[in-house]
């Protein structure tokens, strides 16, 4: 982790409280899988939406950095964050409340680059 | 008692009941992947997820007792939207090669896929999670299908009792089942009883090919293969092949018969005969420990993973395992010794001697380095129901329109205890009716024993105990099924609190008719169905065979006057009997 990245409760308590902060797409993209790769080791592996959705999330948005995103990318983006509340425990439902506040304050730096018209 | 509101409709429960048993209570069904009732309830797969008023997530219905008053939606777009995306998450970590696998068309996976009109668009078709095969003498694992459910880990820890399956979750992000890391499942103390088999809703455990084997010595003129069938497996194929549930025992046989004959096996027969040869061998062995007043029980070896058992995780019981073969090894050296060379005359040496069962723990039987005479192997390969049935797809017999054959069998028709074989109790049943000839030099003539048949099923098995007065003493029986029961049984002798003269291990529950090959049912309606088999081998014995104990079958006595002379003889012993060793076994 770099020293410089602010720890992960800070990063989300600036975009809680905050819905007017905007952030450019690759610092947002970073500043995401920068907490996915936080929060893996406290994936415990046993349910599929934490598992296998977390994992999934971080290839699409690895998937923006690389200019290869699309609209079907948001939406599974979106789809996935939904499908977290349906996880076992609190790790897996933290991590999709918390991708649900992004989604709703930074739509905007997320669907732009994929945007048809 | 608390009152709920599915869907809008009102229900009164008892407090503790699940959201998912009170839906089912009202007619709603909500699908399942991992649950299995009292073994299985991790809520891994999160597909049973419903909304319940009030609460900010989805909440899983298998594990979530109600409360009163609760309001639960279990069809809102959110939790359809929900099923579909988790059903999407496993989707992409499996590999699909549905028109191959070993399930065949019995895949729970699938027909949720199917139900939920599951598409690949975004999330691809996989390659699976994993690429490795584990192997196994009777049992094997594709780990590229395995959708991490956990029931086989909770099978084999609370049913079986072994725990020779794991979930390794060290890193959590890249879970395995397997058993331990590096071995096969013999290595690791499996005892191969197939129930991981029969709950996976994938095909990620089945049972090891022997088709191709069978097809090479089917292939191969120069061979003379014979089949040899079991009394359970009869009422499989009533479930496998959707037969009318009214049909005897005899009807199905004959059906066998032509189905065998039509896949190009030279001869068929049931394993009967050794069934009632068997019985007079263990209970002269039994009559002997009694005459010698041995106190310590004699356990069945019928039951190829009650051996397995023992030989893994009792070793200090090995000396009182019956050293007799169980009946389907018995038979194949018979076939290729005394039947070939009084009826068939081939060449002993091309013989080649396929059983048709309902367990993979006989694939794993019959490489055992003791079943052999003379450096001939006592049966060449084991098919179980599922892959007989694969095999007549492939030549496309159509099982259900078969007229059927006459059984070819030279044996006289053999008893009624004998059919009994395949349910748990069914050996007692047939040793007591023998045992009481050869203590008492008379016949017995009340032949139904009270508990020592299964009625109902229980999915961890039972432990029933019948004693009957011979030779002025009471002969103390008990009956075992199931890995749970077996646990309990060695548990209850290491105390000293109880004595028994025999003990019938069944590692299955309700013996060999809930066997690991068994056809696939799921959950609720597998009662019922094992109640339907044994019935269907109860029937046999009470209506259909004229002569129900097995030292009076003909053919058995026959043997005994030409070959054997008489049981446990020399000759007895080198055809009829084996040895048993402690194995090496690493379950980590």
């Amino acid at each position: 982790m770099n020293a410089n990245e602010p720890v992960v409760n800070d990063l989300f308590t600036k975009w809680i409280l905050d819905s007017e902060t905007k952030i450019n797409e690759s610092e947002l993209i970073n500043k995401l899988l920068n907490y996915i790769d936080l929060q893996k080791p406290e994936i415990c592996g046993k349910c599929t939406p934490c598992r296998d959705g977390v994992i999934r999330m971080e290839t699409l948005l690895k998937m923006y950095l690389d200019k290869k995103a699309d609209l079907s990318t948001l939406k599974e983006l979106v789809q996935l964050t939904a499908n977290l509340r349906a996880s076992r425990c609190s790790v897996g439902l933290d991590i999709g409340k918390n991708f649900e506040v992004v989604l709703e304050n930074n739509y905007n730096t997320l669907y732009n680059p994929v945007r048809k018209y | 008692m608390a009152t709920v509101t599915i869907n809008g409709t009102s229900v009164k429960v008892k407090n503790g009941t699940s959201i998912l048993r009170a839906a089912e209570s009202v007619g709603i069904n909500i699908p399942i992947l991992c649950f299995l009732e009292e073994v299985n309830e991790v809520g891994f797969c999160r597909l049973c997820v419903v909304e319940v008023e009030g609460e900010q997530d989805l909440i899983s219905s298998c594990n979530t007792p109600v409360k009163n008053k609760m309001r639960i939606y279990t069809d809102t777009k959110r939790v359809l939207e929900s099923r579909k995306t988790s059903l999407q998450l496993l989707a992409s970590k499996h590999r699909f090669d549905c028109w191959r696998c070993p399930k065949d068309g019995h895949c729970e996976f699938y027909d949720m896929l199917k139900q939920y009109d599951i598409e690949f668009d975004e999330f691809g078709p996989s390659t699976g999670r994993y690429e490795d095969i584990i192997t196994g003498l009777g049992i094997t694992q594709d780990q590229s299908k395995c959708i991490l459910c956990k029931r086989c880990v909770s099978v084999c820890a609370v049913e079986v009792t072994t725990r020779v399956l794991k979930f390794r979750d060290d890193d959590g992000l890249n879970p395995v089942v397997s058993p331990t890391v590096g071995l096969t499942f013999d290595q690791a103390g499996c005892i191969n009883c197939g129930q991981c088999v029969a709950v996976c809703p994938t095909g990620t455990l089945f049972d090891t090919d022997h088709i191709v084997k069978v097809e090479e010595m089917l292939d191969d003129k120069k061979r003379f293969v014979i089949a040899q069938t079991t009394p359970e497996v009869k009422s499989a194929l009533i479930e496998e092949f959707g037969l009318n549930k009214e049909l005897t025992c005899k009807k199905i046989d004959e059906m066998l018969n032509d189905a065998l004959q039509q896949l190009g096996f030279d001869h068929t027969l049931d394993v009967t005969f050794a069934n009632d040869l068997t019985v007079l061998e263990i209970a002269t062995e039994l009559e002997d420990r009694i005459l010698k007043g041995i106190e310590s029980p004699l356990f069945s070896s019928v039951c190829p993973s009650s051996v397995s058992y023992i030989e893994n995780y009792q070793p200090d019981h090995l000396t009182n395992i019956s050293q007799v073969k169980g009946p389907h090894i018995a038979q194949g050296a018979i076939l290729k010794s005394y039947y070939n060379d009084k009826y068939l005359e081939e060449d002993k040496l091309k013989i080649n001697v396929v059983s048709l069962v309902s367990c993979p723990a006989r694939k794993a039987e019959i490489a055992r380095e003791d079943l052999e005479v003379d450096g001939v192997r006592d049966v060449d390969a084991v098919l179980t129901i599922r892959e007989f049935a694969r095999m007549l797809r492939k030549k496309e017999i159509d099982f259900k329109s078969l007229a059927g054959i006459k059984n070819e069998s030279y044996f006289e028709p053999s008893s009624g205890a004998s059919v009994l074989f395949g349910v748990s109790g069914g050996l007692t049943t047939a040793i007591i009716r023998t045992l009481y000839n050869i203590l008492e030099k008379k016949e017995l003539s009340e032949l139904d024993f009270k508990d020592v048949l299964i009625k109902s099923h229980s999915k961890k098995g039972s432990i029933r105990e019948f004693k009957i007065r011979m030779m002025n003493m009471d002969i103390r029986f008990a009956v075992v099924d199931g890995g749970a029961s077996m646990k309990e049984i060695f548990r209850i002798l290491e105390t000293g609190k109880k004595k028994y003269h025999f003990i019938e291990l069944m590692a299955c529950a309700s013996g060999c008719i809930n066997g690991g090959a068994m056809p696939i049912n799921f959950n609720d309606k597998l009662n019922d169905a094992i109640v339907d088999r044994a019935n269907l081998l109860y029937l046999e014995d009470t209506l259909y065979r004229p002569n129900r104990k097995a030292h009076l079958n003909k053919s058995v006595a026959n043997i005994y006057k030409d070959f054997f002379t008489q049981p446990s003889s020399k000759q007895a012993h080198k055809y009829l009997y084996r040895d048993f060793s402690v194995k090496d076994i690493r379950n980590e």
